[in-house]
């Protein structure tokens, strides 16, 4: 679906990834790695929010390595930051309306699944979005990036500051979105235990190139420890 | 009346150029701080298609916007990926450069001499500037009436998203770039559409109108008013330049002596309030999430109040006008004739102070009976 091959991005003169190779399929597709290795960058060229500076992208054997970040949300790919990821003085069906500025399917038709998905948006609503709590909010993005009806979703770190009980609720929500949609989720994270229990692969990051690529079940905590610098 | 019409026209240039600037700034985040330019292009376009190539007022008002409409995709083009800063002081330079080029580029546009006369569509007597007032009327109802849909719609929900996270906006599969390009260029091309139909207005178009200040009476009405609020604009031109240019300099019944104070009091009092709500209500009078149907409800209450205060500043004008005529006639003075009140005789007075200098209010020189 997603494929990259030497693929190399970074902020300004500062180069963070060096000649990845991988692919993504229909699957979840977890990046791991201590802070600093590159998963953010990795997520933002994915979207190309970054340019790319040295590789090739391509997405269904097309190749969409100086597409712009908005033909890419067309095709198909949408993305969800780790901060600042709602539109905070929008309400909540304001903000999810944003998503059906892409797709086919009447908006109210996409706005029920979504509120059927996270009945918690539905009671909100009218709400503005910068009132929501920090679970609330990363419902709101992945529920507007859902609304996109998106055929893969790159999630930066949405459980980043959330309280224990609220990453629970929402990695059982990606893993619905994940079983009910279809969708395949790219999902960059610190909580390495909680990704493991959804994810079908895993490629680990350090200091911005491939430490390892394996079945998430085939990785044991002790490589992973190893990956963390622990 | 004349005046009062011509005034009432004036202040509805105002709301249109405040409305244009919350459609950049309000929604889309954009500081244009270059409206006079804008504003100046279209207004020297009209009268130079008019006057020098004697075009009708169609053929020129088309032109005049069609300018810029260029000019604006142009600075779009160049400024839209910079910062705050940046578009703010390229904006101010545009509105400098206009300036310049009005002074310098005499074989067109007369220099410091001054272009004119610009002619009204159609001349009916008396009634022209009644008529071309119910005309200026339906321009700014319909610029404000696209305020308040574009308020609703989701493109005004996407404009609003560019300006507060346009990295996010940009994944939700527009192209940001391309959607504030467009929205500068209709907002520029609103404001020069007010320029050109401020053009027969004034008549005689000369380069000291192309000032900064009409590009901060915008701003500060608009900050006043409330910059997000859809009714923002109309609320804060009503306070500032409808209170203050129109209501006090004109009607209030203020001695001579006070009257040559009241400009300089007028920028004072707009200070404290902008100072005032800046640090009290920085979103301005009109809260972003009030509805607009209830500041209109409010607001046809307040012209109730006002008319009913209007009408006893009226009576005690003409009251005290009568007792001054009273007066001068026993001590012999001829300085101002009967039907001149106190107030109209000040504001007159050439050179009173700095804001005078400003294009609009210069213009409002009454020069409304010239031979055509």
């Amino acid at each position: 679906m997603l494929e990259v091959s030497n693929l190399g991005s970074g902020y300004g003169e500062v180069q963070v990834l060096y000649d990845l190779d991988f692919d993504i399929g229909n699957e979840v597709f977890a990046v791991l790695g201590a802070n600093g290795a590159g998963k953010t960058t990795l997520l933002k060229t994915l979207a190309k929010l970054l340019p790319v500076r040295t590789g090739r992208m391509g997405w269904r054997g097309n190749d969409v390595t100086a597409v712009p970040p908005y033909e890419l949300t067309a095709m198909g790919v949408a993305y969800v930051p780790q901060e600042g990821n709602v539109f905070p003085r929008l309400s909540v069906a304001e903000n999810l309306s944003l998503g059906a500025l892409v797709g086919t399917r009447p908006r109210e038709e996409r706005l029920d699944e979504i509120y059927a998905l996270f009945p918690r948006l539905a009671e909100r609503k009218d709400q503005a979005a910068g009132s929501l709590s920090g679970g609330e909010g990363q419902m709101l993005a992945v529920g507007r990036a859902l609304m996109q009806e998106p055929e893969i979703i790159l999630l930066d770190e949405p459980s980043a500051g959330l309280a224990p009980l609220y990453v629970d609720v929402l990695f059982e929500t990606i893993a619905e979105a994940r079983r009910t949609k279809g969708v395949t989720i790219v999902l960059a994270e610190q909580n390495a235990v909680k990704t493991l229990e959804i994810a079908d692969r895993v490629l680990v990051l350090s200091l911005g190139r491939i430490l390892m690529l394996k079945d998430a079940k085939q990785l044991s905590m002790k490589e992973l420890m190893q990956a963390y610098h622990i | 009346m004349a005046y009062l019409v011509f005034s009432l026209s004036l202040l509805l240039i105002y709301v249109g150029l405040a409305l244009a600037l919350h459609i950049q700034f309000g929604l889309l985040g954009i500081p244009n701080f270059g409206v006079v330019g804008f504003w100046g292009l279209g207004m020297y376009a009209m009268g130079v298609f008019q006057v020098q190539l004697d075009l009708s007022f169609v053929d020129a008002i088309v032109l005049s916007v069609a300018c810029v409409a260029a000019a604006s995709w142009v600075i779009g083009r160049l400024v839209l990926r910079l910062d705050a800063q940046g578009i703010l002081c390229a904006t101010i330079a545009f509105s400098a450069i206009v300036a310049l080029l009005i002074v310098t580029e005499k074989w067109m546009t007369m220099g410091v001499v001054g272009l004119g006369t610009i002619k009204y569509p159609v001349r009916i007597g008396g009634a022209t500037e009644y008529l071309y007032f119910f005309f200026l009327i339906a321009v700014v109802a319909a610029l404000q009436l696209f305020t308040l849909r574009l308020h609703k719609s989701t493109t005004g929900r996407l404009l609003l998203a560019i300006r507060d996270n346009e990295e996010v906006a940009a994944s939700l599969g527009k192209d940001t770039y391309a959607v504030k390009t467009f929205w500068f260029v209709i907002t520029c091309i609103a404001m020069g559409l007010l320029g050109a139909l401020s053009a027969p207005l004034n008549q005689f178009l000369t380069p000291n109108m192309i000032v900064p200040s009409v590009t901060f009476a915008v701003w500060i009405a608009l900050v006043l008013g409330g910059k997000e609020h859809s009714l923002g604009a109309v609320v804060g031109v009503f306070i500032t330049f409808g209170i203050f240019d129109i209501l006090i300099e004109t009607y209030a019944p203020v001695t001579p002596e006070l009257a040559v104070y009241v400009p300089n009091f007028k920028l004072f009092v707009y200070g404290l309030l902008l100072v005032g709500v800046l640090m009290f209500k920085p979103v301005g009078l009109l809260d972003p999430g009030l509805p607009p149907e209830a500041v209109i409800g409010k607001g046809i209450e307040g012209v109730r109040t006002g008319v009913a205060l209007g009408r006893r500043l009226v009576a005690s004008s003409v009251s005290t006008a009568k007792t001054t005529s009273g007066t001068t006639g026993k001590t012999g003075s001829s300085s101002s004739g009967p039907d001149e009140s106190p107030a109209v005789t000040a504001t007159a007075e050439p050179g009173a102070s700095a804001p005078e200098a400003d294009g609009i209010s210069q213009a409002k020189d009454p020069t409304p009976e010239k031979p055509s």
